[in-house]
């Protein structure tokens, strides 16, 4: 079999596959920013002492973390307006889902990386005389960032591929606009090849971008006195 | 002004670990407090600043009062943390922050002051304790002795009126510790009362106005330096002091 590739259905449909490009990296950074400051804030209520803002959080975040994140965009796009939820356009369903999604899991790695932050370090801010709020930002914030990243990092990467389940509720985002072009042209190994290039030369600078912040001065954690 | 620590007792569960303390530290005095390992002493200089509530007695600074079981983010905790400082024996520092930052740390989040008094502040009390040279430096750069003297000048920094000092000097080299202690001592004469942790006998002796030695919690010996050194009075006290003296 003669092989007969064509490319030119990349070239020819650049301009649709680029906003699909666009749409995922949207997709990403809001959701995943959003869902990074949503979880901070959790990740302290999970470790309330008290037992009336501990116990529903736990249960909403153990909940979210049980669902198939497929299953939560159907239920989300179909499932709720169904019996009579409010209904959103497709974007606005895929960021709400990735969002929750991704505030969960990263609330879990801020959760295990303030359980790690030094007792003495928060002890000696508070005996400066900073009020909780003070420690919250001036420790227990800065902190958490430098030992959740690595774990962030991982969580990160897997939104962005993650991102692509948006084309099972027709997002306009990469994969989805990629079934478009087949469907005009079937050149799957063209397009999914093009598809392929295209995740990786997204996800692989970011990976080694943060890997080498990591690494930085920046992220140095404390240093115990003798 | 006095730091008035009055029959103070804490409890884990059923262990009693300070039993009915009671101390005194007048403004520019050098109090020593000496015993050993779990006597508690950390315990108690944690439970002067209410970071560790108590269960019976207070501690009083003034208009500032502690009073049994005050959780640590009280009105009245938070003002006596800003009239008793503290440094503690293990501290860690943030790798991310020089000198500077963390000698600027109290003033400027805490105190408020501006950006001028700020900077002000930190030259002031980096001069004072030699730390000019180190005020870029991360934790990371510098030795075990300066850190000890860069906690001291973020206590120092925010003006406090007593100053708790728990084992600050414990695993530096007697040189190294006995420039700290002179810090120490040069706070005093401005004015700080101290409560010294430690084990510097020799220098309790000579700059200390009182030593307390506390056993299982409880006070056992509290005199002038020299006569609780030399002639401990009750058996807890005279334990200590002789296994320490036989340690050296």
């Amino acid at each position: 079999m003669a092989i007969n590739w064509d490319f030119t259905v990349i070239w020819h449909n650049r301009d649709a596959l680029l906003l699909g490009l666009w749409m995922t990296v949207k997709l990403t950074v809001v959701s995943g920013g959003l869902g990074t400051i949503l979880a901070f804030p959790i990740a302290l209520a999970c470790r309330s002492t008290r037992v009336e803002i501990r116990w529903p959080v736990i249960a909403v975040v153990e909940l979210l973390r049980a669902i198939p994140l497929p299953l939560k965009l159907l239920w989300m796009y179909f499932g709720l307006p169904a019996m009579g939820g409010p209904e959103f356009s497709p974007i606005v369903t895929a960021l709400v889902t990735f969002t929750a999604n991704f505030a969960v899991f990263a609330a879990d790695v801020f959760r295990g990386a303030i359980r790690d932050v030094p007792r003495s370090q928060v002890d000696s801010a508070v005996a400066l005389g900073m009020s909780r709020l003070q420690v919250v930002r001036r420790v227990l914030l800065p902190e958490t960032i430098r030992r959740a990243l690595p774990a962030w990092n991982g969580l990160f990467v897997t939104l962005f591929k993650l991102s692509s389940l948006a084309s099972m509720i027709a997002v306009p985002e990469l994969l989805h606009t990629a079934s478009l072009v087949l469907t005009d042209r079937p050149k799957p190994f063209e397009v999914y090849t093009a598809l392929v290039v295209l995740y990786a030369a997204m996800v692989l600078p970011v990976s080694i971008a943060l890997r080498r912040l990591e690494s930085t001065r920046w992220f140095t954690l404390e240093v115990a006195r003798p | 002004m006095t730091l008035d620590v009055q029959r103070l007792s804490k409890r884990f569960g059923n262990d009693v670990v300070l039993k009915d303390v009671s101390l005194m530290v007048a403004p520019g005095e050098i109090c020593g407090l000496i015993g050993a390992s779990a006597s508690g002493k950390t315990l108690l200089s944690r439970c002067i600043v209410a970071l560790e509530p108590f269960d019976s007695g207070r501690v009083v600074v003034g208009a500032a009062s502690i009073a049994a079981h005050a959780s640590r983010f009280d009105g009245t905790s938070q003002a006596m943390r800003r009239m008793v400082g503290v440094v503690f024996q293990t501290q860690r520092f943030p790798g991310y922050r020089t000198v500077a930052q963390l000698i600027a740390e109290g003033p400027s989040v805490v105190a408020g002051s501006s950006r001028s008094e700020v900077r002000d502040l930190v030259m002031y009390w980096a001069g004072r304790l030699g730390l000019i040279p180190h005020l870029h430096k991360f934790p990371l750069e510098i030795s075990g002795g300066t850190l000890a003297r860069v906690a001291l000048a973020r206590a120092a920094a925010v003006h406090p009126q007593f100053l708790i000092c728990d084992e600050v000097t414990a695993n530096l080299d007697p040189a190294v510790a006995g420039e700290v202690a002179e810090v120490i001592e040069g706070l005093a004469s401005d004015g700080v009362g101290c409560l010294l942790i430690s084990h510097q006998f020799e220098f309790l002796r000579r700059r200390a106005s009182r030593l307390l030695v506390l056993a299982n919690g409880v006070i056992v010996e509290s005199g002038p330096p020299a006569q609780v050194l030399d002639a401990p009075q009750s058996p807890d006290g005279i334990k200590f002091i002789n296994a320490a003296k036989r340690g050296r």
